[in-house]
């Protein structure tokens, strides 16, 4: 009779164990991310009225290929002198890491990175430097990812305004063209280049039309030095981004040398044309 | 649109009054048919009984003593079939009726817990059986919805084989992926054969009527726009609502139940226990001619993360009354109010049951009022006309994220349907009917906008012969919207059903879908999560070729197994594309193909003590232009429902897998894992009383359908169904 008893007692237990192991073992699925980068932002001048919200991104390539490719942290109080910021990430290696300013019914815009970790500002320009970082494991925490970020670069007070025309045929694998205006003419091909010295893009340019109207906001009293259509291909890559005319400087005769454009406070400046011949581009 | 109301009103009430009383100089009086139909086991009558004479349009249901009687039957030599859910069906042949003969008939049903061969309707806007379908079309009785213990609709549809839900978002043999708030939807929901839709997003309110109000629900699956015409792309769900018994009745189902916290400690965000409480209440009556019943429920959920409220109302209103012609007018109105917490993304995936601070208050309002009436009017016994007209107003305030009451008004959809059912001969069935609705939208998001669909449809089925039946049809359709016409379709169908052997049926349909985009799609102008969503006026009709090929073999008249393989291909596919900025625009951006296998089985055995219910979806959903899989959409899914039956117990475990989601649209590099969920249910029948026991997600399995919206945690429910009528 006791053996019997003990014998389903054992019994009983082996198989409560094997449940309770079982338990132990089950896929619950999604994990929480133990790693992360910690940091502090510091702003340089006063947020613009416009400021939708300001967040920390994350990418592992730079430049992105798009919007999606970024990873963001929740909203960070730009009302404040600095403030402090995380992102929980898997290990590896990030290439960059950018504070990305939005504006009030406005997509994000990748013309508005406001500072780069590894980088320095200059008043309203960003130095042309970034720092990788890596996390090593999925337990680490690497801290002291600080970031200067200018937001004098999105307080934009003043509009350039002008025509774009477009001679010739279209590349059949145009993906987006976008007008921009930048503080200093960007190396050909350097996408870098192009992404630090831009003071503001607009990406709305309608494809395959033959002429389009766009429009730039920049800072009053600062001096535009270069005005240019920029085209990407359909993959969307930003590494493909070639400019493909930009608007002359027209006291130059030979029509080659690019226009400087001086916008006061409050103003907005028109007739800053552009032609686009894409006979003339390098673009396959 | 007040006087399209009236104008459409006065021309249905001339035309009613007109066939009404043409209806009765046609009535003769020829056999008459009686009877009762009883339980074998105890004799006990069976209420709500379908009895059909095959070969016409006369049929019949048994009242609470199962009784029936049809009468004016034309001489002949009839088969007569009677079907009831939970019983097997049966039919009785060569059944005489004579010029003045009155039979007799007593007719005994075998409980069985799943009915292998329903009547269905949604195929052919009429009845049939199952097996005699040229299309796939799955029924969930109102005893599995009962048994599934779901408080909500939508996610008892879900054991379906090739149905997958992303939240609300249903999509039929990977039809569909996900839009926000179930946008443009290429699933057409209907009550009682009158689509639900709403008109300006065309989305899906799972809530629209109370659940005990159900009596089956219909699924057909693949493109059924030359029946059902646009938002019928991918399929058709049609809720077949139950018939007020004619005396009195009282249901009454009660359950509620905990949310469990989070498996890991880190992602526990509250101390408070999580609740959820939901009460049905239906009440049936007879007043003179007309059989009455009044449906009401409410729905309370704390919600299983920060701002994931609800609550809900539903009332509705079932009536029906029959004339001495045979004719009958049917009454269903439901109104249907929720207010939720609007939950775009999670906080972050280390706090994935908190919203971040900006969302903590946001909250969604949906408000749905739907009236229809149908008057059925058998002028012969090969001749029947149907009238419906429907009034939908949806109303969904508050949705994208802004604080701005006043920016939505509620949309309008009223329609109206006139059907013939005409059997010229012994072999050929023939459905044709003309279909208008208005659509009319008003909201800060999107402007004012009116427009309108008109339709003819036309199905011929014929049998080739005795075992093999061609079913034929076509239907037009033409969409105006503010003054301009956007869609002109014509949407054939050819479909054929063949009895190879008894119990082996074969059955194959070829078909075009299409879905004129919607006002929310073309016009729409908003703010979401961060992205702007910008309009595209000039979004064009999407359009599909299906086919398909499906075989069923029955095996001991409780148990099948069916296998169908589909293909579909879209043209101008409208989806919402993100450029690289993150702008949201509505597009027709794809060119689609869509195919794969699905395999359904029904096994049940020691007379239905044990029972192994098992769906698998193979599924190839690929974007022609760029090589890659479609989003939103799962290559392989399966669902197992093992069930163990005691007299008075039953004991079910159900479990569900979906493989990773491979293509998402918005954060694609956020952590997927493939969906594992298991539930378990318990019911213990007590006389009038049925006490129900469930665990929702057994392993408090975490995973997200949508990026950063993650799926329900660990639920325990416990609950009551009443039915004085037992």
């Amino acid at each position: 009779m006791i053996s019997i008893y003990l014998r389903k007692t054992v019994s009983v237990t082996i198989l409560l164990i094997m449940i309770m192991q079982f338990s132990c073992r089950v896929d619950h699925g999604l994990e929480p991310i133990n790693s992360k980068i910690t940091g502090t932002v510091t702003f340089h001048g006063d947020h613009p009225p416009s400021t939708d919200e300001v967040r920390v991104v994350v990418a592992k390539d730079f430049p992105p290929k798009d919007i999606k490719s970024l990873l963001f942290s929740n909203m960070i109080n730009y009302r404040e002198k600095t403030a402090e910021y995380e992102i929980y990430l898997p290990k590896g290696t990030y290439k960059v890491v950018a504070v990305l300013w939005k504006e009030h019914n406005e997509s994000w815009n990748i013309s508005n990175v406001i500072g780069v970790y590894g980088g320095s500002i200059s008043g309203d320009l960003l130095i042309p430097t970034y720092r990788s970082v890596t996390i090593a494991d999925n337990n680490t925490t690497v801290r002291n990812i600080n970031i200067q970020a200018t937001l004098e670069r999105v307080n934009r007070d003043a509009k350039i305004k002008g025509e774009i025309n477009f001679i010739g045929d279209w590349p059949d694998n145009t993906g987006v063209m976008a007008v921009g205006a930048f503080s200093s003419i960007p190396e050909p091909g350097d996408y870098m280049d192009y992404f630090f010295s831009s003071i503001f893009m607009d990406y709305s340019i309608p494809v395959f039309v033959s002429s389009a109207e766009y429009m730039l906001r920049v800072q009053g009293q600062d001096t535009v030095k270069y005005v240019a259509a920029l085209w990407i291909d359909d993959t969307f890559d930003l590494a493909s981004i070639r400019d493909v005319g930009y608007y002359c400087d027209p006291q130059d005769s030979t029509g080659l040398k690019p226009g400087s454009v001086l916008v006061p406070a409050d103003a907005v400046k028109t007739g800053i044309n552009i032609t686009v011949d894409f006979s003339k581009t390098d673009i396959q | 649109m007040i006087m399209m109301i009236k104008n459409i009103s006065k021309l249905y009430i001339i035309l009613l009054f007109q066939l009404f009383f043409y209806a009765n100089l046609l009535s003769q009086h020829h056999g008459t048919m009686r009877g009762k139909v009883v339980e074998n086991k105890n004799d006990q009558p069976i209420f709500g009984v379908n009895i059909l004479i095959k070969g016409t349009l006369i049929g019949t249901s048994t009242d609470r003593e199962g009784r029936f009687e049809i009468k004016d039957i034309p001489p002949g030599i009839y088969a007569i079939f009677v079907s009831h859910i939970g019983y097997k069906n049966k039919t009785l042949d060569q059944v005489t009726i004579t010029s003045g003969s009155d039979i007799e008939m007593n007719i005994t049903l075998k409980e069985s817990v799943v009915e292998m061969n329903p009547v269905i309707v949604s195929a052919t806007k009429h009845p049939q059986s199952l097996s005699s379908s040229h299309q796939a079309v799955e029924v969930i009785p109102h005893t599995r919805i009962n048994e599934s213990q779901y408080s909500r609709l939508y996610k008892s549809l879900s054991t379906v084989p090739g149905i997958h839900f992303n939240e609300q978002n249903i999509s039929i043999r990977g039809s569909s992926g996900y839009s926000v708030f179930n946008v443009g939807s290429r699933i057409l929901v209907m009550i009682d054969g009158i689509p639900v839709n709403s008109s300006d997003l065309g989305a899906i309110n799972w809530d629209i009527l109370p659940v005990l109000d159900i009596k089956r629900i219909e699924i057909v699956k693949g493109a059924g726009s030359a029946l059902y015409g646009s938002s019928a792309m991918g399929g058709v769900v049609n809720i077949i609502t139950k018939e007020p018994p004619g005396d009195r009745q009282i249901l009454l189902r009660t359950r509620a139940g905990i949310y469990d916290q989070p498996a890991y400690k880190e992602w526990e965000w509250t101390d408070e226990v999580l609740h959820f409480e939901d009460i049905n209440a239906s009440y049936s009556s007879s007043f003179g001619p007309v059989d009455l019943n009044l449906s009401f429920s409410r729905y309370l959920s704390t919600g299983y993360m920060e701002n994931n409220h609800m609550d809900r109302w539903n009332a509705a209103l079932r009536m029906k009354t029959a004339f001495k012609n045979k004719s009958h007018l049917d009454l269903y109105a439901s109104w249907a109010n929720s207010r939720e917490g609007g939950i775009i993304q999670w906080l972050n995936q280390n706090s994935p049951f908190e919203v971040p601070p900006f969302n903590k208050e946001d909250e969604i309002e949906f408000t749905t009022i739907n009236i229809a009436l149908q008057y059925s009017l058998p002028l012969s016994s090969t001749l029947g006309l149907k009238f419906r007209t429907s009034f939908l107003s949806s109303y969904m305030s508050n949705q994208l994220t802004a604080y701005n009451p006043g920016a939505f008004q509620p949309a309008y959809g009223p329609g109206a349907e006139i059907q013939c059912l005409w059997l010229p001969n012994k072999k050929n069935q023939i459905t044709c009917g003309t279909e208008y609705r208005a659509d009319i939208s008003s909201t800060e998001y999107f402007g004012d906008h009116k427009g309108y669909s008109s339709a003819l449809y036309v199905q011929d089925e014929i049998p080739v012969i005795p075992s093999i039946k061609a079913t034929l049809g076509f239907r037009i359709d033409k969409h105006v919207l503010d003054n301009e016409s956007v869609a002109s379709q014509f949407s054939p169908k050819a479909g054929v059903n063949v009895q190879i052997f008894p119990g082996t049926t074969m059955r194959s349909t070829a078909g075009r879908g299409f879905r004129a985009a919607t006002v929310f799609e073309k016009f729409v102008t908003a703010d979401y999560a961060g992205f702007n969503i910008i309009p595209n006026p000039d979004l064009k009709p999407e359009r599909s070729w299906f086919w398909d090929i499906g075989i069923i073999q029955e095996f001991f008249d409780n148990s099948n197994f069916q296998l169908s393989y589909f293909y579909s291909e879209y043209s101008n596919m409208i989806e919402p594309v993100i450029d690289f900025l993150g702008t949201i625009q509505f597009q027709n951006r794809l060119q689609a193909r869509i195919q794969g296998i699905e395999f359904s089985e029904k096994f049940f055995l020691f007379s239905e003590l044990l029972g192994l219910e098992s769906t698998f979806t193979l599924l190839d959903p690929v974007n022609v232009t760029t090589g890659k899989t479609l989003p939103y959409r799962p290559r392989f899914s399966a669902n197992c429902i093992a069930s163990l039956r005691l007299k008075k117990f039953l004991f079910q475990a159900e479990y569900k897998y979906f493989s990773r989601i491979e293509e998402v649209e918005i954060n694609p590099l956020d952590p997927r894992v493939p969906g594992k969920l298991l539930h378990v249910r318990a019911h213990y029948t007590l006389g009038k009383v049925i006490i129900q026991a469930a665990v929702t997600n057994c392993f408090n399995y975490h995973f997200t359908y949508v990026e950063r919206r993650m799926a329900e945690v660990r639920k325990f429910s416990l609950g009551i169904l009443f039915n004085s009528a037992q």
